[in-house]
């Protein structure tokens, strides 16, 4: 199994979805998508080993993927739909008590570093944000104490979910329920691009908002086309004041929320059923 | 939704790492049919000009020369023909997301496929079809492609499905779209719903890209026959059969429309009306252009090949024989085009009714380029064959020749056969291919038997040689014999004339005692 899989978790939450060990899950035949992005699903350099199943969120990574002469697609919508099956009432308050904003910085990754105008996106989101905010920092960002101090300077509350894991160490096994519990929490969500975060938060009622410099990412491929290309296909997504029953729409759609399997369906899916035992 | 600075523009749903312009599958609409049909269409109409989905070259440049805009769903596609024609305005992305003002010239010539962008959930043909129609201004034209699905050619496609749909394989199958016309009055039912008077032709081989276009009511022009039966060279991939044969039967009773690959539609709002051709044709050099008129008359008498053809299916080898030696002798005595397919026979009359450009090779001889190519087209897969297996194509050919009381030696004839005027497009469809293995297996048959036959003459020879030899051997003994028998006899003569001699001259030289031996045996 492709260790992408393990990411946030994801590979985690199916297993225990299917009733299986979710310490340590079974392999997955193939490669799951482990964040959304604007093509299939993966960057375009991305290596597939000759016959593996691409596992997507949605149908639109499926066709573009069929673009790329790629084949073998299953739609199963996110790990982060089995995880709402499965915690419904993690973190949950009631609506009257949710507040303020979790907030994304556009994030870097292990293998590049954004650079951008910190301080005018400070000044934005307080012009924004109605109540406290959180900014959320992926660890590499948080890591970066030039960073974190500029937004703990700010006022805001700096968190981060920590390390989605590499290569199968330091997976940070419940990366996505602490997140779950803090959008329960919050009323809105927000970031500097359309990200997976904004999808999760806005699938469990943050009122979603994508504003600031989207800044720049070191080695960011344009192949895709980008922000621009961002906001012409969802346009419902990018705002400050956004329609939410439309939001809400493309929201469901990119996350695949009508894709979900049953536990028997994805354990024959993964071929996660015992062999042995038949 | 456009940005006007940039060129092309780009709108929701272009396609990155994408070309339709360049697919191996199917080609950008234009050719030598539908670009002079564009062409003449803006001549007619005054006003902004719009061509939707992947065209070639051939069609843009006289929109750019007169200014126009473009949508194409591949950004790499946009970009090129930015470059290539900066009289147009290029936006690049997804046909119903386009944010479009109406256009008094609207020309779709590849279909309203290739304009979805994978980027959106799959729209029916109809959403895409009545977006674009709605791109059209009051009182405006429309020229746009329709595939039929029912067509000849999608029977005898023998593409597996994932290659025949290279150009939009994320989508399901086109056959499940309910939306989808199957008759070319679905899509006239359309136009005129939406207030356009529409005429639609029919078109083969490639929809797209047609050699051939013919209005309503066209039938069995041999202009039109001759052009599918060339033009049929320009499809790819493998045929389950060859098209044309069902394809010129439908042409033949009026009915091409049914069957052929697909349809072009000409519409024009209220209070236009649309000077246009009853029928197109266009391959290699030769483009022909027909009226209404002309496209829908019956002809006068069938052409040479088809008349030989239907004699030979007959075995009619009195009619054929006269039919050869009138065509040839004709063929013979004259210039230009005079291939079997492209000249009519009336009673005893030979027509040219085609002007194809049949240049001979240098120094060659059309009697024999001819007598090779009716040659061809008898011996081809879908004729019974007349003639034994032993006889080959040469063969044919010289007895054709032979009917008109013409004489080519091997070298004229090789010369022939060699020359690219007589070549006969033959398919390598499943059908022709099963039809010429059962010839094969006919001549497989025939060359078995041969063999058995020449065996068994071989056989027979030795036998007799073995008789023969026998007899001779006898023959040989006997005489032998007698000749030794003689020779004993004759040998057994000298012995005795030698023993004579030998007394004799004893005798002779003892005179006295022969004497005496003498006088002895007489006394006693």
């Amino acid at each position: 199994m492709h260790h992408h899989n393990h990411y946030y978790g994801q590979a985690h939450i199916l297993a225990r979805y299917c009733g299986l060990n979710d310490r340590f899950p079974p392999p997955i035949p193939g490669y799951l998508q482990h964040g959304w992005n604007i093509f299939d699903g993966w960057n375009p350099q991305h290596e597939f080993y000759d016959g593996a199943w691409r596992f997507v969120w949605s149908d639109a990574p499926r066709r573009r993927g069929y673009m790329l002469g790629r084949r073998e697609y299953r739609v199963v919508g996110a790990p982060w739909n089995y995880l709402l099956q499965m915690e419904p009432d993690l973190g949950v308050v009631a609506d009257e008590k949710r507040e303020g904003t979790l907030w994304f910085l556009f994030h870097g990754w292990e293998g590049g570093k954004i650079t951008g105008q910190h301080a005018r996106l400070i000044d934005e989101i307080k012009e924004t944000e109605p109540g406290p905010v959180t900014m959320s920092l992926y660890y590499t960002e948080y890591e970066r104490p030039e960073i974190r101090r500029v937004y703990e300077k700010a006022g805001f509350r700096v968190i981060s979910f920590g390390k989605r894991g590499w290569l199968y160490e330091d997976t940070h096994r419940m990366f996505l329920y602490h997140q779950l519990q803090e959008f329960r929490r919050h009323a809105r969500v927000a970031s500097n691009r359309l990200s997976t975060a904004v999808f999760y938060g806005a699938s469990v009622g943050c009122v979603p908002a994508v504003y600031g410099d989207p800044m720049e990412l070191a080695g960011e491929d344009q192949a895709f086309g980008g922000t621009a290309r961002i906001a012409r296909l969802w346009p419902e997504l990018i705002g400050k004041d956004l329609d939410l029953t439309a939001a809400r729409e493309v929201v469901d759609a990119e996350l695949g929320v009508s894709a979900l399997h049953s536990p028997e369906e994805l354990r024959m899916l993964f071929d996660w059923e015992r062999h042995d035992e038949r | 939704m456009t940005s006007a600075e940039s060129n092309p523009e780009i709108v929701p749903g272009e396609m990155r790492l994408w070309t339709d312009r360049a697919s191996a599958v199917r080609p950008a609409a234009g050719g030598p049919v539908l670009a002079p049909l564009v062409a003449d269409l803006l001549k007619q109409v005054d006003g902004s000009v719009l061509v939707v989905g992947p065209h070639g070259d051939e069609v843009l440049a006289p929109v750019a020369a007169r200014g126009g805009t473009v949508l194409v769903r591949a950004l790499p596609d946009g970009e090129e023909i930015a470059g290539r024609h900066p009289g147009l305005r290029v936006v690049c992305g997804d046909l119903v997301h386009a944010a479009l003002e109406p256009f008094d010239l609207v020309v779709a010539l590849d279909g309203v496929d290739r304009v979805a962008s994978n980027d959106f959930d799959p729209t029916p043909w109809r959403e895409r079809f009545d977006r674009l129609v709605s791109l059209v201004a009051p009182g405006g034209v429309l020229a746009a492609t329709v595939d039929n699905p029912e067509s000849v050619l999608a029977l005898a496609d023998g593409r597996r499905l994932t290659e025949r749909r290279e150009f939009g394989d994320w989508e399901p199958p086109h056959d499940t779209d309910p939306t989808r016309p199957r008759r070319a009055g679905d899509v006239v039912a359309i136009l005129e719903a939406a207030g356009l008077s529409a005429t639609a032709f029919a078109s083969g081989w490639v929809p797209s890209s047609p050699g051939v276009i013919a209005g309503p009511g066209a039938r069995d022009d041999h202009r039109l026959r001759w052009a599918l039966t060339r033009d049929v060279a320009r499809l790819t991939g493998p045929l389950l059969l060859d098209p044309r044969g069902p394809v010129l039967a439908r042409l033949a009773d009026g009915r091409f429309a049914e069957v052929s690959s697909g349809w072009l539609l000409v519409a024009a709002g209220a209070g236009r009306s649309l000077a246009l051709p009853g029928a197109v044709a266009a391959v290699g050099e030769t483009r022909l252009e027909l009226s209404a008129a002309e496209a829908t008359a019956a002809p006068a008498g069938p052409t040479v090949a088809d008349a030989a053809v239907t004699l030979a299916q007959a075995e009619d080898l009195v009619g054929l024989r006269a039919l050869v030696r009138g065509y040839l002798t004709w063929a013979a005595s004259e210039t230009g085009p005079r291939l079997p397919d492209a000249v009519q026979v009336t009673g005893d009359e030979i027509t040219r009714v085609v002007p194809a450009d049949d240049v001979l090779a240098e120094g060659g001889d059309p009697a024999a380029v001819a007598a090779v190519w009716l040659a061809r087209r008898l011996l081809a897969p879908d004729v019974r064959r007349i003639w034994p297996a032993w006889l080959g194509e040469d063969g044919v050919a010289r007895t054709l020749l032979a009917m008109a009381g013409l004489d080519r030696d091997d070298a004229a004839l090789g010369s022939a056969a060699a020359d690219p005027v007589a070549t006969l497009l033959v398919l390598d469809d499943v059908a022709t291919l099963l039809e010429v293995n059962a010839q094969l297996r006919t001549e497989l048959t025939a060359a078995r038997g041969a063999v058995f036959a020449h065996e068994r003459l071989a056989g027979n020879r030795d036998r007799q040689l073995e008789q023969r030899s026998v007899k001779l051997a006898q023959a040989a003994h006997r005489t032998e014999v007698a000749e030794l028998r003689a020779q004993q006899a004759e040998d057994e003569l000298n012995r005795h004339r030698r023993r004579f001699f030998r007394r004799a001259l004893r005798a002779a030289r003892r005179p006295r005692s022969s004497a005496k031996r003498i006088l002895a045996k007489l006394r006693g």
